[in-house]
């Protein structure tokens, strides 16, 4: 029985202009946007990426191979490596730093002597823009794409609602529907047919506008999509599956209960237009409003004026060149370095934790619609937006941490050496072979990304089924007449 | 004989269900965005304000003028200097802002005025009216958009059904059937359609100016308040050229269904893929950080230039390097920080505390004023290497932008009520302008004083400490209403042009309609 409804579905959409239409739209659109990557940016980040990662290994090798200058420099920017799949998701990356800064301050002159800031990582989105420039002259720019959410989240969600806006009160209208209903067919499998058969035919139209927009990926762009990429591709066909399948309901259900086509497809015209395109866009000015964040001006502000480096510049204004060679003198110095490092770290982890906060609050506004949590999770697979912006953060602390106790363990190796870290003059002059040193790799598995979209896909797994279930509910008490 | 047909249409969509719907929804959208957007204009403001008045304090705390040269960030590194910083030029918040935002997010509400660079980096790029940078990612809409997405989808579906649904009911052969002309009935549609649309708008609009006047620090002047009605008449036009796109489908089918979906298609295509693929595939085309990375490049080998062009000033005097410190005796300060200097391209920092007044000071000063002069020189030159690059580029393609963007009728409607509010882009890259004139006074104003030469440049000893307190302060003008108007005539008379040849093809379409 099930099997005819969907087949009778399948075909009347088939032969549908709504079909046609959203055929030529769809791949239309993935068109567009295969041939917008190829002849896009990223071929220039990804070199500009390898170039500058290669950069800093020369740079390191060269310049900087005596222990001390290597606690002083650190290792440098952490970059971020820049995503292939950019098509699928932009997800606002242009407005997000594409490295986490790693500065050093240069040499301080205080009366007699001459100290070192050591370097510090930092993750205010000031900083880690590479100049001030980069940044302005990209905001002047409007920030739109078209990429798979756009295309599957925005586009195909409203073919969907075409499809099903009049599958019930449409029949009803036209009396087909109790003559279906005659043949002692159960209510449940006609539901089900109805559902399948739209879903079917529009994951039709996302396949076909899929495949059309990967092999021109694969012939045109520079980009190699391996393994890895097939995986997560396969994932975000199976999330458009599961979004779409929302919507699908969400159609029948208004259809169910609404008293004509006309207003059916007035009311879902209207709800896909608030949940697709304007409540994902109330998140920011929302979280802005609703949660305070501590501000970031104030915040460097105060920066400026730590009671911490205050006592750093007292301490070593005292200080002659003989006093460096005293390793009593050098400890108070390195203490009072060592507390204003934990202070700053302490005030701008506070900062961030309170930025990335609000931005959570946000994304958690924008996931009461499915077109949130689809695309979100759709960033997380990837590898752009905020998500994968976090995990760089976090993995560059970890690193971080990593580096500095690798330099220790390696001061402590030397006995001529005071080991009192950060003081530059307090630690081992040994030449060091910068092989023994970390190198920061971001960890980009697929079970790190989709960890990050666990929140959303559980999101998406709720939508579709609830919607299932309210349309099923509203079909069992509907009057057929 | 109109005025019948007229009735019957206005009647006859006011008591629709798809006009009470979309119309609270409507008024339910643009009440929550206005109460949103008039609390974040009123946070600007007092921001705006905020910031005015530390701008009118900082020329009272310079005290050497080299500190005009010197950005916040390299203090904020420089620990130990005093907090003395070149100013800012302000932007005036724009009243209309919250009706149409155009591309207000992106533009920030300062750019610094350093003395060796000229004007054009922004600053206090303030999303949402918060300083946390991680909100940039997430969108925003105006008033605009929601006559754009509902209000037009009311004007589609009301027209594509005016006509083939009449004749599904019968009732077109009716009215026909009266000695009412065909162009009479199709212009009574019209007229019908449009004073429905007219309802909501208005309520919009009213709505508008309750916000507007509720706004705490609004200052509105007659303009604005004209400009507002302007923008009223503006989004009827819109809505008109939505609801004949539907009269012209309505006329080419016979059934309801068929023109409905038809229309759907059209205004998904012309208001949501169409404006989003332009500006996603210029977007995609603008390789931003490949342009910065050489504009970068242009600078520094200027700046290189540079700094050989200082060589030889300083080996004419017997010195190696520029400034010559060495020929400066200082005397040790009990401060603990004797002298700082970096003299790094256009951000240089030429501070020295506590100088003994020594003859070869005057010799000093001679050559600072000329490296200085010269350095005025090469920064205008970086600049002429850089412009091409970061702004001439992306300043073309936006105006290619805009200018595409201005084909669709929604493209159009957005460009022209960004430019009547001075939310454009046309209008920033005025106030940068202004900016840089700005900075060309500051100049003026030092050579005066012989700034460059004098010791107060690098210097603010006890009786040396300079007086900038007759400074030229800065302070933006806003284009007129009839700058603004003018920036918008181009997307206007393209509204024009689609509703006057909509109007002549569903008038031809509907002379053939058969509506038997």
């Amino acid at each position: 029985m099930l099997t005819t409804v969907v087949k009778r579905e399948c075909i009347d959409h088939l032969l549908s202009l709504r079909f046609s239409f959203a055929l030529v739209l769809v791949v239309g659109l993935m068109v567009l946007n295969a041939l917008g990557f190829a002849a896009g940016t990223y071929p220039y980040k990804r070199d500009g990426y390898l170039g500058k990662v290669q950069a800093q290994q020369e740079t390191r090798r060269t310049n900087a191979n005596r222990l001390w200058q290597l606690a002083v420099r650190g290792p440098g920017d952490l970059h971020k490596k820049p995503s292939k799949l950019t098509f699928c998701a932009a997800g606002a990356d242009h407005a997000l730093p594409d490295r986490i800064g790693a500065y050093f301050d240069s040499k301080f002159i205080f009366g007699r002597i001459s100290i070192y800031g050591s370097w510090q990582i930092s993750f205010l989105v000031s900083r880690s823009f590479q100049t001030s420039l980069e940044r302005s002259a990209q905001q002047l720019l409007s920030t739109k794409s078209i990429d798979w959410v756009f295309i599957l989240g925005v586009v195909l969600s409203l073919v969907a609602l075409l499809f099903t806006f009049d599958a019930i009160v449409g029949e009803k209208e036209r009396g087909t529907l109790r003559l279906v209903m005659v043949q002692s067919l159960p209510r449940n499998t006609l539901l089900l047919g109805k559902f399948l058969g739209a879903l079917l035919v529009l994951m039709l139209v996302a396949a076909l506008g899929v495949i059309v927009n990967l092999l021109l990926v694969l012939s045109l762009s520079e980009a190699d999509l391996g393994e890895t990429e097939a995986i997560r591709l396969a994932g975000m066909v199976g999330l458009a599956l599961l979004y779409l399948s929302f919507f699908v309901s969400l159609g029948l259900l208004v259809s169910v209960r609404s008293s004509s086509s006309r207003s059916s497809l007035v009311v879902v015209l209207l709800l896909w237009a608030f949940g697709t395109l304007l409540w994902p866009q109330t998140g920011g000015v929302l979280a802005a409003r609703l949660l305070k964040a501590q501000s970031q001006n104030e915040t460097l502000a105060d920066m400026r004026d730590m009671p911490t480096w205050g006592r750093v510049v007292t301490i070593a204004s005292g200080l002659t060149n003989r006093d460096l060679r005293n390793p009593e003198k050098v400890q108070v110095l390195a203490e009072a370095m060592r507390a204003q490092r934990r202070a700053y770290r302490e005030v701008e982890d506070g900062l961030l934790a309170a930025q990335l906060g609000q931005a959570e609050f946000a994304r958690h506004i924008v996931r009461l619609s499915p077109m949130g949590c689809f695309q979100y999770s759709m960033e997380a697979l990837a590898g752009t937006g905020l998500a994968r912006h976090k995990s760089l953060i976090a993995q560059a602390r970890t690193y971080a941490q990593h580096y500095n106790q690798t330099i220790i363990a390696l001061d402590r190796e030397d006995p001529e050496s005071m080991h009192l870290f950060p003081v530059a003059q307090g630690m081992s002059k040994r030449k060091v072979n910068v092989e023994s040193l970390p190198i920061f790799s971001e960890d980009l598995s697929a079970t790190t990304l989709i960890s990050q979209a666990r929140v959303d896909v559980i999101g998406l797994f709720f939508f579709a089924i609830s919607s299932y279930m309210l349309a099923y509910w509203a079909w069992l008490r509907s009057s057929i007449i | 004989m109109i005025a019948a047909v007229f009735k019957k249409e206005l009647l006859s969509h006011l008591l629709s269900q798809r006009f009470a719907i979309c119309t609270i929804l409507a008024v339910l959208l643009m009440s929550s965005n206005g109460l949103l957007s008039s609390q974040n204009w009123s946070l600007k403001k007092a921001s705006y304000q905020a910031n005015k008045a530390i701008e009118a304090i900082k020329p009272h705390d310079i005290t050497y003028y080299n500190a005009l040269a010197r950005d916040q960030s390299v203090s904020v590194l420089v620990t130990g200097l005093k907090e003395k910083v070149a100013p800012r030029a302000l932007r005036v918040p724009r009243p209309l802002e919250l009706f149409a935002q155009g591309d207000e997010k992106q533009l920030g509400q300062a750019v610094r005025v350093l003395l060796f660079e000229i004007p054009h980096h922004v600053e206090e790029v303030d999303t949402f009216s918060s300083d946390n940078p991680y909100l940039a990612i997430f969108g925003t809409y105006d008033i605009v958009y929601v006559f754009q997405l509902v209000l037009g989808l009311l004007a589609i579906l009301m027209a594509s059904e005016s006509i083939s649904g009449e004749k599904e009911d019968g009732t077109l052969r009716l009215t026909l059937t009266t000695n009412i002309s065909r162009a009479q009935v199709l212009a009574g549609k019209v007229l019908g359609g449009v004073t429905t649309l007219a309802i909501p708008t208005a309520l919009g609009f009213i709505l508008l100016m309750i916000m507007l006047l509720g706004t705490e620090g609004m200052d509105a002047s007659a303009a604005d308040w004209l400009g507002m009605g302007i923008l009223f008449a503006l989004s009827l036009l819109y809505l008109t050229v939505l609801y004949l796109i539907g009269l012209a489908v309505s006329c080419t089918t016979d059934r309801s269904a068929t023109s409905l979906i038809y229309a759907l298609f059209l205004w998904a295509l012309l208001v949501i893929v169409l404006p989003n693929s332009i500006a996603a595939l210029l977007n995609e085309q603008v390789n931003m950080s490949e342009k910065n990375d050489q504009a970068a490049d242009q600078a520094a080998q200027v700046w290189d230039e540079f700094d050989q062009a200082t060589q030889e000033i300083v080996r004419a005097q017997g010195q190696t390097n520029y400034p010559p410190t060495r020929m400066v005796e200082r005397v040790f300060s009990p401060d603990g920080l004797v002298i700082y200097f970096e003299s790094s391209g256009p951000l240089p920092v030429i501070y020295l505390n506590s100088v003994a007044d020594t003859p070869e000071l005057a010799t000093f000063q001679d050559i600072i004023r000329s490296g200085e002069r010269l350095r005025l020189q090469y920064a205008q030159r970086a600049w002429n290497a850089q412009a091409p690059l970061i702004e001439d580029f992306p300043r073309r393609l936006e105006r290619l932008n805009s200018q595409l963007q201005s084909l669709s009728p929604a493209g159009a409607y957005a460009q022209a009520a960004s430019a009547i509010a001075g939310t454009s882009q046309e209008e920033f890259y005025g106030f940068i302008e202004q900016a840089r004139d700005y900075r060309r006074q500051i100049i003026a104003y030092l050579e005066d004083r012989d700034a460059f030469g004098s010791r107060t440049y690098f210097n603010d000893d006890k009786g040396w400490e300079a007086d900038l307190s007759g400074m030229p302060r800065f302070q933006e003008r806003p284009a007129t209403l009839y700058q603004r108007l003018r920036r918008s005539l181009l997307a206007i008379a393209v509204l024009l042009v689609y509703a006057a040849g909509l109007f002549a093809l569903s008038n031809w379409l509907f002379a053939r309609y058969n509506a038997a």
